[in-house]
């Protein structure tokens, strides 16, 4: 009986060793269409990642791929970050061992709560939340704002509502959270009372950006009053067939898991969904507006639903380089 | 000298009798309160009394997190899988006798479940009601005071619009909602302190 254990620890042992060391023959992946230029903010998106299965590993290895010829400095983690639990060997199997690669080269990781976390990730070191439930931070000319959208009490939205304010308008707004306030997903869809409190919000002050996760699948939204909606939540999770494209679908993929990569430099930003196997379903450009803050007198940008061409001429200029 | 005083006496005359109109001469008889007061008297009671008990409950966690080495962010989860179980003996250990409704006693109870129904009626019933039913569902698990909320069971979103209704709370504690049962969750511990069954319709 013991020598069957220990002959079953040399093998997991043995596979654990293979696969890392598989990790250093990076896949071919697909082009990655983003400029990288000097100076540049560049990230990537991950979302419902961490059930430590294969296609995690997989999304983790295509990412690994990616980041040798487009280099993204940190990644941003939509939520769900650990599914099933958060004893020490969750955090490694879910976490520390798939991306390893890139926690060795350098990158950082940001990570949002999902319904599945547990409150205590944000003392994890790794996911640089210094103990906090929602943050800011700010990488170039980007500010970032993660939320917790598993309890947007009043006082978070004070918080929220002040920092955005204070950001002023010179600088991207980017807003990240678990739960989208726009989906076309049969399981879960829009976050309807979610968008009640924080859509007035991002309105008034600008925000540009927004990344959600919680629904298995990948969709851009069509602009949405001024501001880009995308979720991202297939990085390791997956519901095939769960998106049910509806006029609000710039475009939909669920038939494979994926990650996206951005770029921003200057007054654009890149992005590219990539999926598991390598195939890209999704890229364009953004072209930001400066915009002036809430009690300019510039009359405000007419409200959009659906309005995609009237939004492309007012607000963000994409070119849909799939189509 | 004469005329002075009846000047005076004049004076002082209307003062009280503009007194006397201004509090409607509440002197004759003692006037019985509103419905709407007396609702209101009960509110303040009820709210009064609940935040009165969670304060108590913010001192207590503090005092035990004082007592403890301070939680960190590290890099290794063990640690802070080893501080949230200190944390959690500790405050089992100062609340050894703690009960259902000691925080949630019957006035915070009917007050909270007046506010819930507010909501429930209101315009964004249909919100509230989606957000909640949007929760993954729950799997056999009984509440209990002092028992820690399941590693690894999901969180159900607390729809923001109850959430600007219901009674404010500190940081170390959270509301969480349960099927129907709304729960007072210390944060940190992840630890059940109160509960109120059938609080969600």
């Amino acid at each position: 009986m013991r020598r069957s254990l220990v002959i079953l620890r040399l093998v997991i042992v043995t596979l654990i060793v293979t696969y890392l060391g598989s990790l250093s023959v990076i896949p071919a992946g697909s082009q990655v269409t983003a400029p990288v230029k000097a100076d540049s903010v560049r990230m990537a998106v991950i979302g419902d990642m961490g059930t430590g299965e294969t296609p995690q590993y997989e999304v983790s290895q295509r990412m690994m791929g990616a980041h040798t010829t487009f280099p993204f400095d940190f990644v941003i983690m939509l939520g769900d970050n650990i599914y099933g639990g958060s004893t020490p060997k969750d955090f490694n199997l879910k976490f520390s061992i798939p991306y390893k690669p890139l926690l060795d080269a350098g990158v950082k990781f940001y990570a949002s709560l999902g319904n599945h976390d547990n409150t205590n990730e944000s003392l994890y070191a790794p996911y640089n939340m210094n103990g906090a439930t929602y943050y800011t931070f700010k990488k170039g000319n980007v500010r970032f704002f993660a939320l917790n959208s598993n309890y947007m009490d009043p006082k978070q939205l004070a918080w929220l509502e002040n920092e955005l304010k204070s950001a002023g308008d010179g600088d991207w707004k980017v807003c990240y959270f678990h739960h989208p306030l726009y989906s076309s997903a049969k399981t879960h869809g829009s976050s309807v009372d979610l968008r009640h409190v924080l859509e007035p919000i991002f309105t008034k002050y600008h925000v540009d950006v927004v990344f959600s996760g919680h629904d298995h699948v990948y969709e851009r939204i069509k602009p949405q009053n001024g501001i880009y909606y995308f979720t991202e939540g297939a990085s390791g999770e997956l519901r095939p067939g769960d998106l049910n494209q509806s006029s609000i679908t710039a475009k939909g993929f669920d038939s494979d898991n994926t990650f996206m990569l951005v770029e921003f430099a200057g007054s654009q930003m890149n992005f590219q969904t990539i999926s598991r196997s390598g195939q890209s379903v999704d890229s364009g450009v953004i072209e930001r507006q400066v915009r002036k803050s809430a009690n300019s007198s510039q009359p405000e940008l007419p409200a959009i639903d659906g309005g995609l061409s009237f939004a492309l001429a007012r607000t963000f200029k994409i070119i849909d380089l799939e189509n | 000298m004469k005329k002075q005083a009846t000047t005076s006496i004049k004076l002082t005359s209307m003062k009280l009798l503009i007194g006397l109109l201004a509090t409607g001469g509440t002197f004759t008889a003692p006037r019985a309160l509103s419905s709407t007061q007396t609702q209101e008297a009960r509110d303040t009671h009820g709210y009064k009394d609940f935040h009165d008990r969670i304060e108590e409950y913010e001192k207590l966690h503090k005092n035990a997190e004082k007592s403890l080495p301070r939680l960190k962010k590290t890099s290794k989860q063990e640690v802070i899988a080893a501080q949230q179980e200190a944390l959690v003996q500790k405050v089992r250990e100062l609340r050894s006798n703690a009960r259902q409704g000691d925080i949630f006693t019957p006035a915070a109870r009917e007050e909270i479940a007046r506010k819930i129904k507010v909501v429930y009626t209101g315009a964004d019933a249909h919100r509230v009601q989606n957000t909640i039913q949007a929760g993954d569902p729950l799997a056999g698990f009984k509440v209990e005071v002092n028992q820690k909320y399941p590693d690894g069971l999901t969180s159900t979103t607390v729809p923001p619009t109850l959430l600007q209704k219901l009674p404010e709370l500190p940081d170390e504690v959270t509301y969480r909602i349960l099927g129907s049962t709304l729960l007072l969750v210390d944060r940190k511990a992840n630890l059940i302190i109160d509960f109120m069954p059938n609080a969600i319709p």
